[in-house]
C-alpha cells in the first residue's frame, strides 16, 4: 500500500494523463529540438562543410570586422567568435535590408554561399517552436510548467517507484508501454526535474514579470542596468570615426577574462563614440554572462570592465547555464542528450499508452482514434521533417536566393506531409510506413554529404546511418513478428 | 470506497454508480464542478499564487533590488507546480477553493504591509 492516500492517488492519476496528452506533442517537439539543440554548434559545422579546421577566434573576427566595414550598414555588428565547436563567426548585421544573421567564413569574413541556420533552427525550434514572438515563447513556457506537474503527478500516482525501475516485461502491450514509460521516466528523473525547471527559467523574464514590476515599476530598461553594471551605453556623436586595430583590444580583452573570447558587439562602428564590448566564451563555467569588457572604439582604450560577483545573480546564471549546458564536456553532453532522448521517449511512450490503455479497457471513441493518428504523424512526422532539413543542406544548390528559409521550409513541408499520411492511414500501417520514410531519409541524408574533413563529418553521417539502420531493423523486426507469430497477436489482441 | 467522508470528485473518477439515473446524473455534475475548480485554482491559481509569492518575496528580501527580483522570480517556478499538485491532492475540491483564497488574500495582504505597488 502506498503512503499517498488512494483518493489522492487516482487524482495524481488524472492530473498526469491530462497535463501530459495537453501540450505532449509540442513537449515532444520541445524535448527532440533541445536534445539536438545541445549539438548546435556541431550541427553547424556538419551544415557547413566548406569551412574546416578550428580558426583562431581573434583573428576570425578581425577578418570578419573587415568584411562587414566594407559590406554592412554601420548601426552595430553582433558577432560570436568560433570557439573550437563552432568554427565559423555567427554574425548579426544590416546589410542594407534589415538585421539579418549569417554564418561569416572564418579567413575571408564573408557569408557563405552555403546559406543555412545550421543547429540554430533546432535551438530556435525548441523554445520559439517557429511562432511570433512572444507566443512561441509562451507557449513553451506553458508546455514546460505543465511537464514539471506531468513528472510532480506522475511521480506521486506511482505505487511502486523504485522497484519499477527495474521492471520491464516486454511483449504485453499496455504493460510493457507502462514498464518502458516508468522506466525511462524514473531513470532520468533528476535530470527531467533539472531540464524543465531551468527551462522555465530561462523564460522567467517573459512569463514572471512581476518581482521585477513590483520593485522597479515601469522602469524595467533599470532593472537590466542593475542586472548587467558593466554595459556601456553611448550615443553615436554623429562624428564619422574609424575603428581602430581590433586585435590588442581582443587580446586585452582575453586577458581580463583568463579565457578565451566569445561575442564581440559593435555599437556604431563607423561613428567617433563607437563601443567594442567583449563577452568571455561561456564553455569556461556554468555559469552564463558571468563578464564584459567595453572598449573605445577610436582609441581602442578600456571604458569599463566588470566580472559578475553577486551570489544572487550567479545562482540564477547557473540555474540558466545548467539548461544551455555550454560548459558541458563531450561526456556530459552526451549525457545530457542521453537524458534528453530519454525524456523524448517518455513523453513518446506516454502519448502512446493513453491510446493503449483506452484499447484494452475496451474500444476507442471516435477522439481517441483520431489522437492515435496524430500520434503517429507527430511522432515519426517531426523527426522525418527534422531530417528533410539535413537533406536539403546536402540537396538545394549553393547560393540561391532564400536558402536558408528553403531548408526550413523543407522541413516543414515533409514534416507535413509525414503528419497528413499518419491522419489517413489506419496506425498499423501508418507507424512502419513512417518509420521506414523516416529511416530512409536518415540514411539519404548520411550517404549523400561529404565525408572528408573535420571528424563532424564522418561522425555526423555514421549517426545518421545508424539511426536509419536501427529504424530499419525495428520495422524490420516487427513485420517479422507479426508474420512468424500471429496467433500470438491474436492472443494479446483478445485478452 | 468512503463513500460519506470522500468527495466524488476526488476519489471515485472511475467508479461505477448504481444509484438511480438522475442521482447519478447530478453527482456527475458535481464531479465535474469539482474539478472545474481543482484545474481552475491548478492553472491561474497555481499562476497568481506563484507571481504575489515572488512579489512578497522580493520586496521582503534583504538583498539589494536587482538580486531579490532574481531569486524572487526563480523561486516562483518551485512555487507554482507545488499549487498545482495541491491543488488535485487535497481532499476536497472546497477546501481547494477556500486555501487558494486564503493564500491570495495573505499574499495581498503582506504584499500591502511591505509597501510599494501590489
Amino acid at each position: 500500500m502506498s503512503v499517498v492516500r488512494e483518493g489522492a492517488r487516482q487524482c495524481m492519476a488524472w492530473l498526469h494523463g491530462w497535463t501530459g496528452l495537453l501540450l505532449g506533442h509540442v513537449l515532444f517537439i520541445m524535448s527532440l529540438a533541445g536534445t539536438l539543440s545541445l549539438f548546435r554548434p556541431e550541427i553547424g559545422r556538419w551544415m557547413r562543410p566548406e569551412i574546416q579546421g578550428d580558426p583562431d577566434p581573434v583573428r576570425a573576427i578581425d577578418a570578419a570586422v573587415a568584411w562587414l566595414a566594407a559590406n554592412a550598414q554601420p548601426t552595430g555588428w553582433y558577432l560570436t567568435a568560433p570557439d573550437g565547436r563552432s568554427n565559423s563567426v555567427e554574425a548579426t548585421y544590416d546589410a542594407g535590408a534589415g538585421f539579418m544573421t549569417r554564418a561569416l567564413d572564418p579567413v575571408s569574413g564573408a557569408p557563405l554561399a552555403r546559406d543555412t541556420l545550421g543547429g540554430e533552427f533546432f535551438y530556435r525550434l525548441h523554445f520559439e517552436l517557429e511562432l511570433p514572438y512572444p507566443w512561441g515563447r509562451w507557449l513553451a513556457a506553458i508546455a514546460a510548467m505543465t511537464m514539471l506537474v506531468a513528472i510532480v503527478s506522475g511521480v506521486i500516482a506511482h505505487k511502486r517507484f523504485f522497484k519499477d525501475i527495474f521492471t520491464f516485461r516486454p511483449g504485453k502491450g499496455q504493460r510493457s508501454w507502462l514498464d518502458g514509460h516508468n522506466a525511462l521516466g524514473a531513470l532520468a528523473l533528476p535530470f527531467h526535474l533539472m531540464i524543465t525547471f531551468t527551462g522555465l527559467v530561462t523564460l522567467a523574464s517573459l512569463t514572471m514579470p512581476w518581482p521585477g514590476r513590483a520593485l522597479y515599476g515601469d522602469n524595467l530598461t533599470a532593472l537590466y542596468t542593475d542586472l548587467t553594471p558593466g554595459a556601456v551605453t553611448r550615443a553615436p556623436s554623429g562624428t564619422a570615426g574609424t575603428l581602430a586595430p581590433l586585435t590588442p583590444m581582443l587580446r586585452h580583452a582575453q586577458a581580463f577574462f583568463g579565457a578565451p573570447i566569445g561575442r564581440v558587439y559593435i555599437f556604431n562602428p563607423a561613428d567617433r563614440d563607437a563601443v567594442v564590448t567583449v563577452y568571455p566564451t561561456e564553455r569556461q563555467a556554468i555559469g552564463y554572462l558571468p563578464a564584459e569588457i567595453s572598449f573605445d572604439g577610436a582609441t581602442g582604450r578600456p571604458i569599463k570592465a566588470w566580472k559578475e560577483r553577486r551570489a544572487a545573480v550567479r545562482a540564477y546564471q547557473t540555474v540558466y547555464g545548467l539548461h544551455l549546458a555550454h560548459f558541458a564536456t563531450p561526456l556530459t553532453r552526451w549525457l545530457y542528450a542521453l537524458g534528453g532522448l530519454m525524456l523524448t521517449g517518455v513523453i513518446a511512450s506516454g502519448l502512446t499508452l493513453w491510446i493503449v490503455k483506452r484499447r484494452e479497457r475496451g474500444g476507442l471513441s471516435i477522439a481517441n482514434q483520431m489522437l492515435e493518428r496524430w500520434n503517429v504523424g507527430v511522432v515519426c512526422g517531426v523527426p522525418i521533417g527534422m531530417t528533410a532539413y539535413l537533406l536539403a543542406n546536402r540537396m538545394l544548390p549553393l547560393g540561391m536566393t532564400g536558402r536558408a528559409e528553403a531548408e526550413v521550409a523543407a522541413a516543414f513541408w515533409s514534416a507535413g506531409g509525414a503528419l497528413l499520411v499518419g491522419l489517413i492511414l489506419a496506425p498499423r500501417r501508418g507507424w512502419p510506413a513512417l518509420t521506414v520514410a523516416l529511416a530512409l531519409t536518415c540514411a539519404l541524408a548520411g550517404m549523400i554529404g561529404p565525408w572528408r574533413g573535420d571528424m563532424v563529418m564522418p561522425v555526423g553521417n555514421l549517426l545518421l546511418l545508424a539511426i536509419a539502420g536501427a529504424l530499419g531493423w525495428v520495422s524490420l523486426g516487427r513485420r517479422r513478428a507479426k508474420t512468424a507469430a500471429p496467433r500470438r497477436a491474436m492472443r494479446m489482441a483478445t485478452q | 470506497m468512503r463513500p460519506a467522508t470522500v468527495d466524488p470528485s476526488s476519489s471515485s473518477l472511475k467508479a461505477k454508480r448504481v444509484s438511480p439515473r438522475s442521482r447519478a446524473a447530478s453527482a456527475g455534475w458535481r464531479r465535474r464542478g469539482g474539478m472545474g475548480v481543482r484545474i481552475a485554482a491548478g492553472s491561474l491559481g497555481a499562476y497568481a499564487v506563484a507571481a504575489m509569492a515572488a512579489v512578497v518575496l522580493a520586496k521582503g528580501a534583504p538583498l539589494p533590488r536587482a538580486e531579490a527580483v532574481v531569486i524572487a522570480t526563480m523561486i516562483a517556478f518551485l512555487i507554482a507546480p507545488a499549487v498545482t499538485i495541491a491543488a488535485f491532492f487535497i481532499r476536497t475540491p472546497a477546501r481547494v477553493a477556500t486555501g487558494l483564497g486564503a493564500c491570495l488574500f495573505a499574499l495581498a495582504a503582506l504584499s500591502h504591509l511591505l509597501g510599494g505597488a501590489p
